[in-house]
């Protein structure tokens, strides 16, 4: 039984860790007790944790302190210590390189995470009181005898008490009273800060200090059940009623805090701080005395950032007025990439359209027959964007390809904005009717939309730097078994055959599955592409694993397509390059470096008779036990 | 009865806002009326039977998309000419669109004069349908005006029968036929037996 648990706990963390490292751990099997008991106090490694203190430091570190013993008792060789912070402190020590790991609230998080870098182990679950719950929301409240505050409007010119502008349950509140047509920043008479711990605020509406006030959740709860206030005292503004969560809430919930590891911190001595906390019983000691209940799997903070968004604060912060010649200087680069991508979209344009009057001529004489058959297309239609979900799915994946395809479409829009606005402008220019207050307005939206852009990029630009995509071992053939499933509608589509050649006992390899299996759907599709666009009779294609002269593993690609021509060859490989109508050019160039990023090569074999063959090789990992 | 002038709009539909705002910004430097929706519903339901324009619809949105809009739109309202507006890529769609009875589709980004000569040609499209519609009415209520006998007369001269023949039908006499006859042709206004029935079959085909 035992055995079990932990066989389930190692599965669990090499979803999220770098498995390669834990299974060489394995293998290696548990440290000899002679070392452990060679190792003294003085030659602990010291490791210090940072805690956001919201409730005073002193009950931080008491709280804490706890499940920082834990980690040094479950983790030998490294001494855990808890730094109680402020939320300024813990900026200042994140960006000093100061602490290994982090603890704080969601928004504080995000910005944390932007600035300096940072990825979260694991979300900590909150002690309910019923269940264990890892989220949290913020409760906005007034005294129950103000009959003058009964809505979130009321609140216009009433006095406002939260903990802090940068504390997370405020943001959560500031983004419900600004769906509410609350601005806290000009609507309130008065807007007052009064730091952590949260419980003066309680203590301020109850006695009648301040008109309203807002604490996180659950807060209230565990101040009445300590004897502090009644509940009945107090006024619950826009409550709402979530399923599953047991406290009193005035907003949407986010996920609960997060246990961060910061940029320079080992991934060993951080995946083992994973593993321990997520072996930590909901019930143990430390859970018990640092008032949660264990942790989980890092949850996914993506409304987080959309509320900082909605705010347009931390990451997201707006960059104030704007003037003509701050656009061009700040964005001069980005309407210059802009200017080329519509000049190329536009010739793009011109071409598709050339295109499709020739397609729907040629259709709408076959129409008549069609029209039966329209149903079944519209099924298989939706089959096929079911199944390109999918394709993106795992295309998202890959942080080049979710460049390349993210820029194309995510930029569509702030483009296509951007140049209505500016013809518009044109044309009023041109007709004499343009007007100032109009012209800078329209000004500031194309410099939004630009901000809108660049925020696209950067957020590519930032996924494909965070955390490098962990490798596997993998044997090739599980990856080349998938791609009838994955390629099942296109195969049907176009009647194309995929026939696969394994070989037997193929070593496993140390790479990216989702690149690696990205690379296989890649050509075997392009292969699928030209045969139908040839309009070949017989159309195969046939992918074969096998062992090369240097026992590397020799994956071979074949089709029965029209082959590429001498001229066409020797340029395939290059970006934006493409012999497809349709296609953008990339993806045989993010092949070529996916395979080169994996120690191997990615090359067109000279078939000499009829098709193509594309070879790729992937170096064997020697260190494999069981081939 | 002169028609109340009802003004005529270009209903943009689409779920960024920020981007149908400014397809209104470049409209109505061309003087057009223009009215947003960002979704599909919200435009279905201020939708009014009178409305005239066009109809400006992003092919993919959350919720009911640009085709199911049309779908239904070629039901309830058959006079509003539709234009798709599409990303790259998405030539497949575009073409059943054209194929399903999209008067045309646009690539975002536009090229601004295209958009302008559609959204023209499209207004113009509406206008033509429009009056097409009005003046079958005025040729129906015309009909409507007909007493019961005088129908019965109608149909008998539709399907050719001569006035006696009519007359032994119907039990009446010749010169009875005659004077309905002459009746019918002045409610309906045919000056000749060829536009008289020409009035019955550009009806007959509608419901």
């Amino acid at each position: 039984m035992l055995t079990r648990i932990f066989l389930a706990l190692y599965l669990l963390a090499c979803l999220m860790l770098d498995q390669s490292v834990l299974a060489v751990e394995l293998i290696s099997g548990p440290v000899p007790t002679s070392t452990i008991a060679k190792e003294k106090k003085s030659q602990l490694i010291p490791v210090k944790v940072g805690i956001l203190a919201f409730r005073g430091k002193q009950e931080a570190l008491e709280n804490w302190t706890p499940t920082a013993d834990y980690l040094s008792k479950s983790i030998t060789g490294y001494d855990f210590k808890i730094v109680p912070l402020s939320l300024e402190e813990m900026e200042e020590e994140v960006s000093k390189g100061n602490l290994e790991f982090t603890l704080t609230n969601s928004g504080h998080y995000i910005t944390l995470a932007s600035n300096y870098g940072g990825s979260r182990l694991v979300t900590m679950n909150t002690r309910g009181t019923s269940s264990q719950e890892n989220v949290t929301g913020s409760v906005i409240f007034t005294r129950a005898d103000r009959t003058d505050i009964t809505k979130l409007k009321d609140l216009r010119g009433k006095t406002f008490m939260s903990v802090a502008p940068k504390a997370f349950c405020y943001e959560m509140a500031w983004q419900r009273l600004q769906e509410h047509g609350i601005n806290p920043n000009k609507d309130f008479a008065k807007l007052l800060f009064v730091g952590f711990p949260q419980d003066y605020i309680a203590s301020a509406v109850q006695r009648g200090k301040i008109d309203a006030g807002n604490i996180r959740t659950g807060l209230l709860e565990e101040l009445a059940a300590e004897g502090k206030i009644k509940l009945s005292d107090f006024r619950i503004l826009a409550q709402k009623k979530l399923k599953g969560f047991p406290y009193i809430t005035s907003t949407k919930t986010y996920p609960q805090w997060p246990f961060i590891k910061l940029r320079h911190t080992d991934k060993l001595l951080a995946q083992k701080v994973a593993i321990a906390l997520l072996s930590m019983g909901h019930d143990s000691k430390a859970a018990r005395i640092g008032k949660y209940a264990g942790w989980t799997v890092p949850l996914d903070y993506t409304p987080v950032h959309n509320l900082f968004k909605q705010l347009q604060i931390g990451p997201y912060a707006d960059t104030g007025p704007i003037t003509a010649s701050k656009i061009i200087k700040q964005y001069g680069p980005w309407i210059g990439v802009a200017l080329v991508m519509l000049t190329f979209m536009f010739a793009w344009s011109m071409r598709t359209e050339v295109l499709v009057r020739s397609r729907t001529k040629e259709l709408s004489k076959t129409n008549k027959e069609l029209a039966n058959q329209i149903t079944e297309r519209h099924r298989a239609e939706e089959n096929a964007r079911q199944r390109q979900a999918e394709l993106a799915r795992v295309g998202e994946m890959n942080s080049m390809g979710e460049f390349a395809s993210g820029i194309a479409h995510e930029l569509n829009h702030p483009l296509a904005t951007i140049t209505n606005y500016a013809t518009g402008c044109i044309r009023r220019m041109k007709t004499g009717r343009e007007n100032k207050e109009e012209m800078v307005e329209i000004l500031e939206r194309i410099s939004r939309q630009a901000t809108r852009a660049s925020q696209i990029i950067g957020g590519l630009r930032d996924n494909m730097r965070e955390d490098k995509r962990e490798r596997n071992l993998i044997n090739i053939n599980e990856l080349v078994s998938e791609l009838p499933d994955l390629l099942e509608f296109n195969l049907k589509n176009s009647s194309s055959k995929l026939q696969l050649e394994l070989a037997d006992a193929l070593p496993t390899a140390l790479v990216d599955p989702v690149q690696i299996e990205q690379v296989l759907l890649n050509l075997v599709g392009n292969g699928i592409d030209a045969m139908k666009t040839a309009n070949s009779t017989e159309r195969s294609i046939k992918v074969t694993t096998a062992r090369n002269e240097n026992s590397d593993i020799l994956v071979t690609i074949s089709d029965t397509g029209p082959g590429i021509s001498g001229e066409m060859r020797g340029k395939i490989f290059y970006p934006f390059v493409s012999t497809k109508n349709e296609g953008m050019g990339l993806g045989l160039s993010i092949s070529c470096s996916i395979i080169k990023d994996h120690g191997g090569q990615l090359w067109i074999e000279e078939s000499g008779t009829q098709g193509t063959v594309f070879r790729f090789n992937l170096p064997v990992e020697e260190t494999n036990p069981n081939a | 009865m002169p028609e109340t002038k009802t003004k005529r709009s270009v209903f943009v539909v689409d779920d960024d806002i920020e981007f149908a705002k400014s397809v209104k910004f470049l409209l109505s430097s061309v003087n057009l009326n223009v009215r947003l929706f960002d979704s599909a519903v919200h435009f279905l339901s201020a939708l009014k039977k009178d409305d005239e324009g066009c109809v400006l619809i992003d092919v993919r949105m959350p919720g009911m998309s640009g085709l199911e809009v049309q779908h239904l739109l070629a039901d309830t309202a058959p006079n509003l000419p539709i234009i798709i507006m599409t990303a790259h890529g998405d030539i497949e769609m575009a073409v059943r669109a054209m194929k399903d009875g999209t008067m045309d589709f646009i690539q975002k980004p536009f090229n601004d004069q295209r958009l302008i000569d559609l959204i023209n040609k499209a207004m113009k499209l509406n206008a033509t349908l429009n009056n097409k519609h009005r003046h079958k009415a005025k040729l129906r209520q015309r009909l409507h005006e007909l007493s019961p006998r005088e129908h019965e007369v109608l149909n008998l001269i539709v399907e050719g029968n001569t006035n006696k023949e009519i007359g032994y039908h119907l039990g009446i006499a010749d010169k009875t036929v005659e004077a309905h006859r002459a009746k019918i042709m002045e409610k309906t206004k045919a000056r000749t037996l060829q536009d008289l029935m020409k009035l019955v079959f550009s009806i007959a085909g509608d419901k």
